[in-house]
């Protein structure tokens, strides 16, 4: 399903740039954010269409992971593009509903 | 005279002297080099030491230290002496010139980490004219060593044209390896003491940021009666994004609020900064409390830069009459515990703050009846890990409140989450402020 794995201390990265598919995995926090906002505008950047995020394997996102994926909506969006959660944990989804984001990504 | 020059001289002069008194000789130099190097701690004053020892103990008319760079893969020059040349021509060699491994006698010693004794340069394939040609300076003869360190290449050392001989030969080499033997240690460890030192001043950095930040906690009021507004911030870090604060307003209420920065450490206590701020000067123009919310979320909108956000809880609260109205952006609305009815205010729509600009937000209203306490908790409580990884959840929040059946509410939760970390380095940055009424 991806054609590209990254793996680092607790979080995981899979990539198809050709189908515009992105999984994470683990537990991002303020540690593993900023490699997390470097890997989605390359993918941004590298990619056209609309992005599918799978979300889960996700176990963890804390405040500053959540900034990354609407920072990655923004830029999407001023690309005239969308970005959809297509999976998600129980426990990240709470996060998403919590600060009203869900529907920004097309969380039902 | 120096003592190798000494011996110099009585090398050339072909007075007969013992191999055991060089080697003694020698063997002195290196004691006094290793004694110098023990006492210094930074590589400032390192390098021109060393480069000084290995010049007179070598008799030679010039030397030069290069330290490796593994990041551009090249060696630079870090010291240079000369008797021949002048300081303008060192500086060139210092700023100007680099060899990459492989490059110049220098580079070949750097890539194969051995040493090159060269008698006659100027015809040695390896040679690379670029720094004689930059420096006015003719080579005649060299000698290069590696300086390393487990097996790991830090620099190399050359001392160029020997004072009293036509070349350098396998003592003095012998000599320089020992040497450079004792820089690699000597090097190795004022790297690591300045990195201590670095580690130090940023420490205290911190440590000064910490003490600034704990003075924009607020006063916390004296409510008649006994009724109290309570608040407590702890940061994960030595700063942190968590803000609370009390705000005295005309009419005798009080702006109250809790507020989470995206993030943590330092990025985030400027923005938590810049949000204090804002608030505290917005507070006094804004009577409807949403109004106030839009316009903290424009004055945030451009600061958090579309990278960060705030989430935050705000309550307007009338002590006379424990009249409340609360606000949400994108934050865990407050909890209020009524006797043995512990409950969450209903959740009422708003984004975070600095996420889109003109967004509109909403109020409800909580009344609090005496003896009811108004609880606005950051994530830090809920997601307080224990030595499992297991959350603190709001399930406990809401157990820890229905266990107590008086105040303080807020100070047992902090215990409580405290208690549930067990000495677990905090994960987030955790803040509780309690609104308490007063039973008549």
């Amino acid at each position: 399903m991806f054609d590209r794995t990254q793996g680092y201390d607790s979080w995981t990265w899979d990539e198809d740039k050709t189908t515009c598919k992105v999984s994470i995995g683990g537990e991002i926090d303020f540690l593993g954010s900023s490699k997390v906002r470097e890997l989605f505008k390359k993918f941004i950047r590298e990619t056209q269409g609309d992005v599918a995020l799978y979300l889960d394997r996700l176990e963890y996102l804390d405040s500053s992971g959540l900034a990354v994926f609407i920072e990655a909506r923004r830029i999407l969006q001023e690309q005239g593009r969308n970005i959809q959660v297509l999976a998600i944990q129980r426990q990240v989804l709470k996060i998403f509903k919590l600060t009203h984001i869900d529907e920004l990504f097309g969380i039902v | 005279m120096s003592r190798n020059e000494t011996l110099a001289v009585t090398m050339q002069n072909k007075t007969p002297i013992s191999h055991d008194a060089v080697q003694a000789q020698r063997l002195s130099k290196l004691i006094q080099a290793s004694q110098a190097l023990a006492q210094i701690d930074s590589l400032e004053a390192l390098l021109p030491q060393l480069l000084t020892m290995a010049q007179d103990v070598m008799a030679a008319e010039a030397s030069s230290i290069l330290l490796y760079n593994e990041q551009k893969k090249v060696l630079e020059f870090a010291l240079a002496m000369n008797e021949v040349v002048g300081r303008d021509e060192i500086e060139i060699l210092k700023h100007q010139i680099e060899l990459p491994l492989g490059r110049g006698i220098a580079g070949w010693v750097g890539q194969h980490k051995c040493s090159a004794n060269v008698c006659d340069v100027q015809s040695d394939p390896r040679f690379d004219t670029k720094v004689d040609e930059a420096l006015n300076f003719v080579t005649r003869c060299l000698l290069c060593v590696p300086i390393l360190h487990k097996e790991s290449l830090l620099g190399v050392v050359q001392v160029l044209n020997a004072k009293h001989k036509d070349s350098f030969d396998a003592s003095d080499q012998e000599l320089l390896e020992s040497f450079c033997y004792l820089a690699g240690v000597a090097l190795v460890r004022s790297k690591l003491l300045e990195e201590r030192l670095l580690q130090q001043k940023y420490q205290t950095q911190f440590e000064t940021a910490a003490r600034i930040q704990s003075h924009f906690k607020p006063v916390q009021p004296i409510l008649k009666d006994g009724s109290t507004i309570w608040g407590y911030s702890e940061a994960a870090q030595y700063v942190g994004g968590d803000l609370y604060d009390i705000i005295p307003l005309e009419d005798k209420s009080y702006l109250v609020y809790v507020a989470d920065v995206s993030g943590k450490g330092l990025p985030a206590a400027l923005i938590m900064v810049a949000l204090w701020t804002h608030i505290r000067s917005m507070a006094t123009h804004c009577d409807a409390l949403n109004t106030l919310m839009e316009n903290v979320n424009q004055s945030m909108v451009d600061i958090l830069g579309k990278e960060m956000f705030a989430t935050i809880v705000m309550c307007r609260y009338w002590p006379e009459t424990g009249a409340c109205l609360y606000s949400v952006g994108g934050h865990m609305p407050p909890f209020l515990v009524s006797g043995n009815n512990v409950r969450q205010a209903p959740p009422i729509k708003g984004y975070p703050l600095g996420i889109f600009p003109n967004a509109v937000f909403q109020y409800a209203s909580v009344t609090l009846q005496p003896g009811d306490s108004l609880l606005l908790l950051s994530d830090g409580v809920t997601e307080a890990r224990d030595e499992h990884k297991d959350f603190f959840g709001e399930a406990n929040v809401l157990k820890v409140f229905k266990a107590h059946s008086g105040p303080p509410w807020g100070e047992t939760l902090v215990r409580c989450v405290q208690k549930w970390r067990k000495g677990c380095s905090s994960n987030d940055d955790m803040t509780v402020v309690e609104i308490y009424r007063q039973k008549f």
